[in-house]
């Protein structure tokens, strides 16, 4: 199981995909807001969304596991 | 040929042809090249590189130059000295010679003010040798030392080509600019010295790999594939450097950007939210194929990297809004600072392209001392005596702008593009901390969020980068396609620049 990670601290502003999507490695999963900036957040594998752990509008920390992707 | 000159001759090739045949076999077998083969890949063709102290340990057969090939090379028509070690000897381990030719080597690259070449094969201290004496002056203790006095004063570049344990991986990370070899690793303990003083459990790539130097600990500026990748590298980097402190870089033909200017405009979001990638931006600037990305795979959020403007080399420091927003953590500040350092040593003029919401915050950056990191980017930046031109391509807010040569840090000229914001804050947080109560005591939703959008518009209009203009906070607001003109311009203008400082030792921020 491969995990997609935040990529820095902030709000979940979009999640991009569901359980049961298959995405490519290097597709935007989901937007992070940080810094008022928008932080894309790209998969690093291609694969079957397995599951979403954190919804829009959450606060995440660096590193945290937003996605869980079945390679 | 007399008898003595036949001796010397017969004596010379026995010792250019290295360690016995197993330690050529042991060589091979990692895929690497023979330290002959290697060094003749550097230097300029026809001219083969010279050397000093080759009889070094000569009573001993094995022990052919005592495992390092020292002495001088010529690359494009300068002179380079270089210490190489050869790992057919005793797996390149520094024996007392060794040792002796490596830092009679670095003495005289600091005399010459020539810059020198590490290559470095070495399974260490030749630990039967040593006993306690590697504490000694004349010692591997030693190298290290020189490198800190060579410092800034000579260039001094790294090549680091199998694995490299204790001490010896000083050599490396003491180095200006450091390539590696992907299979290569560095590591202050083996993974077996690891093993024996805690118990953990790790591969040599794990604890000390390329990739994780590159990515994590900062401390390889580039990777690479081949021996031949790894010579090309370091010969181009030397085109970025001059001999010595006391010289400028070599000019260059100018050439033409890769990518037309007037493209800059279109390339920068109208959405100060919106990421893009800088590099789009530098291939506008910077003349074709001159371009080199520094450090590239750690805290990419901050760039760094040489190039040509105009036929002179410059180093860029830009934000890159690509990656986390632009926004500065203490990495970057270290990455900032230590390019900053690099360049202001060598005389390398400084561009600064500014496009960042500012040094992160939170928990976890504040415990990794984005204070104390970020202070020492501005530190590095106050400092450099170097010209500086600083571009506020887009987003300047906070202290970032302080790191990245703002107007304060007397730039020689502060270029703003018409995208540019200038602000202590972005206007949502700013309407948030100044006028929290107020908005919070509107109890109708749509009476605040009229009243939100009134302020923020209000707080916008007060950093308008015409007014900004107007009052002189920039120099000038240029039409973005004028921006490769201007830089060309005022990096010759200020090529012979002077600065005056107070006496004084040196700073306490390092």
């Amino acid at each position: 199981m491969a995990e997609i990670k935040a990529n820095i601290s902030g709000t979940v502003w979009k999640i991009l995909v569901q359980p049961g999507d298959v995405v490519e490695a290097g597709q935007e999963v989901a937007i992070l807001e940080s810094m008022k900036m928008e932080i894309p957040v790209t998969s690093d594998y291609g694969g079957t969304v397995v599951e979403v752990l954190r919804g829009e509008g959450e606060f995440v920390q660096e590193d945290e596991t937003l996605i869980r992707v079945e390679p | 040929m007399g008898e003595r000159e036949r001796r010397v001759l017969e004596e010379l090739a026995r010792i250019q042809r290295g360690g016995p045949p197993r330690g050529h076999e042991k060589q091979r077998a990692a895929g690497k090249l023979f330290v002959r083969d290697r060094l003749a890949l550097f230097f300029d063709d026809g001219e083969p590189f010279t050397e000093t102290g080759r009889f070094a340990r000569n009573w001993d057969a094995e022990f052919a130059a005592d495992g390092v090939v020292t002495g001088t090379g010529t690359i494009d028509g300068r002179t380079v000295f270089f210490v190489a070690n050869d790992y057919t000897v005793k797996a390149g381990s520094v024996g007392r010679y060794h040792a002796e030719k490596t830092l009679r080597t670095q003495r005289a690259a600091l005399r010459a003010r020539k810059p020198i070449l590490y290559l470095v094969d070495s399974s260490g201290a030749r630990i039967d040798e040593t006993g306690g004496h590697h504490v000694d002056p004349g010692s591997i203790g030693e190298f290290y030392y020189l490198h800190s006095i060579m410092s800034g004063a000579v260039p001094q570049i790294g090549v680091l080509y199998g694995t490299c344990f204790a001490g010896t991986a000083y050599t490396p990370v003491f180095t200006d600019l450091l390539i590696m070899m992907r299979d290569a690793a560095m590591a202050i303990a083996s993974p077996r010295m690891v093993e024996m003083a805690i118990g953990q459990k790790v591969t040599a790539e794990a604890l000390g790999g390329a990739e994780m130097h590159a990515k994590k600990s900062g401390s390889a500026h580039f990777v690479v594939d081949t021996e031949e990748e790894a010579a090309a590298l370091a010969r181009r980097l030397l085109s970025y450097l001059p001999d010595n402190s006391d010289l400028a870089p070599p000019m260059r033909p100018a050439r033409d950007p890769a990518r037309d200017p007037a493209e800059i405009d279109a390339l920068i979001p109208e959405d100060p939210n919106k990421p893009y990638d800088v590099r789009r931006l530098i291939e506008a600037i910077v003349d074709a194929d001159s371009f080199l990305e520094v450090r590239a795979q750690y805290a990419a959020e901050l760039l760094t990297g040489f190039a040509r403007i105009g036929g002179q080399v410059v180093g860029i420091v830009a934000n890159q809004p690509a990656v986390k927003g632009g926004t500065i953590f203490p990495e970057s500040a270290d990455k900032g600072a230590e390019f900053v350092w690099l360049c202001d040593a060598y005389n390398i003029p400084l561009l600064y392209l500014v496009d960042t919401p500012g040094f992160m915050v939170g928990t976890a950056v504040e415990q990794n001392a984005v204070l104390r990191r970020g202070r020492k980017f501005i530190y590095a930046t106050s400092s450099a005596t170097v010209p500086r031109v600083t571009v506020i391509v887009r987003k300047a807010y906070g202290a970032g702008i302080y790191a990245m040569s703002g107007p304060a840090y007397h730039p020689d000229v502060t270029l703003a593009l018409p995208s540019a914001e200038i602000a202590v804050m972005g206007p949502e947080a700013a309407i948030n901390a100044v006028y929290y109560n107020k908005i919070q005591a509107v109890e109708d939703p749509e009476a605040r969020a009229e009243m939100v959008k009134r302020l923020r518009e209000e707080y916008r209009a007060g950093y308008d980068i015409f007014k900004l203009a107007g009052e002189l906070v920039v120099d000038e607001l240029i039409p973005p396609r004028e921006l490769r003109k201007e830089l060309v311009r005022y990096f010759q203008i200020f090529r012979e620049k002077q600065v005056e400082r107070p006496r004084r030792k040196h700073g306490t921020i390092l």
